[in-house]
């Protein structure tokens, strides 16, 4: 927790002793209660569980991304879905993490309103990699044929370009 | 991938941007509680404060494609917060009401000005006595202070941000950020004398 500088240019000493120990003391006693789990110095648990329905609801209300059409006709899934796909293909691979993934749509009609993405045609998967992992290149093309291949089963995303970005390394 | 697995906050962001409501989850619980610290001083009302951080954390999670350094997002959430603590101060002025009147830090985090049973101070009743007479009348000094000096204050002092975040958190120069923290410290400093 931060504390005051220790130089108050226009206070003598012990007034500047007295404001620091004083702020020392708000934060000693919010620090305390906060780590008692008091309500009265943080959101109530009502609050807290009414920002994450919010959250939750939000994200499943996201937009749509066109997939290639079925026999019984058009065919899309939420944008969530996709990246929850991505995301479960990388980390069920030993020593990665999915950080981010970035999507190329091709273009619909109904594109510019954010409703709605294109088919997708390209993924860049921003990943971590466990410290100390061998064959790094190997890794990725794991991630890369499981990501594909969960696309082409899944989605019927049989084209879908995937890059891997390694852009970070983990301990656990 | 589970919940209960500790990530680092780098990694969080980016699982949050990627869509994952469990990630950002884990940082509304690790920030909410910073988060209230600054939007109850500033507000000096308990039940504002509750609204704007639960308003702040939802509107974090929608803009947050928009942050584009994942290690940013401490600072970053911080001005939405307090930007929003900020508004409905001036709301309260357009409806020409006294903000904050001191009886309103009444209604604030009881347990502060009590003090936790548990806490350390408890033990000894003249100290509990006399920091909870000190954190009143610095809640009374608070909510005499214009709105956009309490701010900096607030976001020094209690939150620890450097004066480059609150300038930016702010929209003002350094000079303006240290000139009105300056004056905050010099008033409590001045009111501290009367409370002897």
């Amino acid at each position: 927790m931060h504390h005051p500088e220790q130089q108050g240019p226009d206070e003598d000493a012990a007034a500047t002793r007295r404001y620091l120990d004083l702020i020392r003391t708000v934060h000693t006693e919010w620090d305390e209660l906060e780590r008692a789990g008091d309500s009265s110095v943080q959101l109530s648990a009502g609050a807290l569980a009414t920002v994450k329905e919010s959250v939750r609801a939000d994200a499943r209300h996201g937009a749509h991304v066109h997939l290639p059409p079925t026999p019984a006709g058009p065919y899309t899934v939420s944008e969530l879905a996709l990246r929850t796909l991505v995301r479960r293909e990388i980390d069920a691979i030993p020593g990665a993490r999915a950080l981010r993934t970035t999507f190329e749509h091709d273009e619909t009609p109904d594109s510019a309103t954010g409703r709605s993405r294109g088919l997708p045609t390209r993924a860049l998967c921003r990943i971590s990699v466990r410290l100390g992992a061998e064959d790094l290149p190997g890794l990725a093309e794991q991630i890369r044929a499981a990501v594909r291949r969960a696309a082409a089963t899944e989605l019927g995303l049989d084209d879908l370009v995937v890059d891997i970005h390694i852009e970070d390394l983990h301990e656990h | 991938m589970t919940a209960e697995q500790a990530l680092d906050e780098h990694t969080l962001v980016l699982r949050a941007q990627d869509g994952e409501t469990a990630a950002f989850e884990q940082l509304v619980d690790r920030h909410q509680g910073r988060l209230f610290r600054i939007a109850f001083m500033v507000l000096g009302d308990r039940q504002e404060a509750e609204d704007v951080v639960q308003e702040s954390l939802v509107l974090a999670w929608r803009r947050l494609g928009l942050l584009e350094d994942p290690a940013a997002f401490r600072g970053w959430v911080a001005r939405i917060c307090s930007r929003g603590a900020t508004d409905v101060v001036r709301r309260r002025a357009r409806r020409a009401t006294a903000p904050a009147e001191a009886e309103d830090l009444d209604h604030g985090p009881e347990s502060l000005y009590r003090l936790s049973p548990g806490g350390a101070t408890a033990a000894d009743p003249a100290r509990s006595a006399l920091v909870n007479a000190q954190m009143q009348a610095l809640a009374r000094v608070l909510a005499e202070l214009d709105p956009d000096v309490r701010l900096c204050w607030v976001l020094r002092e209690i939150d620890g941000m450097s004066y480059r975040e609150i300038c930016r958190a702010v929209d003002a120069t350094e000079p303006t950020v240290r000139g009105r923290i300056s004056r905050a410290r010099a008033r409590i400093v001045h009111e501290m004398e009367e409370w002897r």
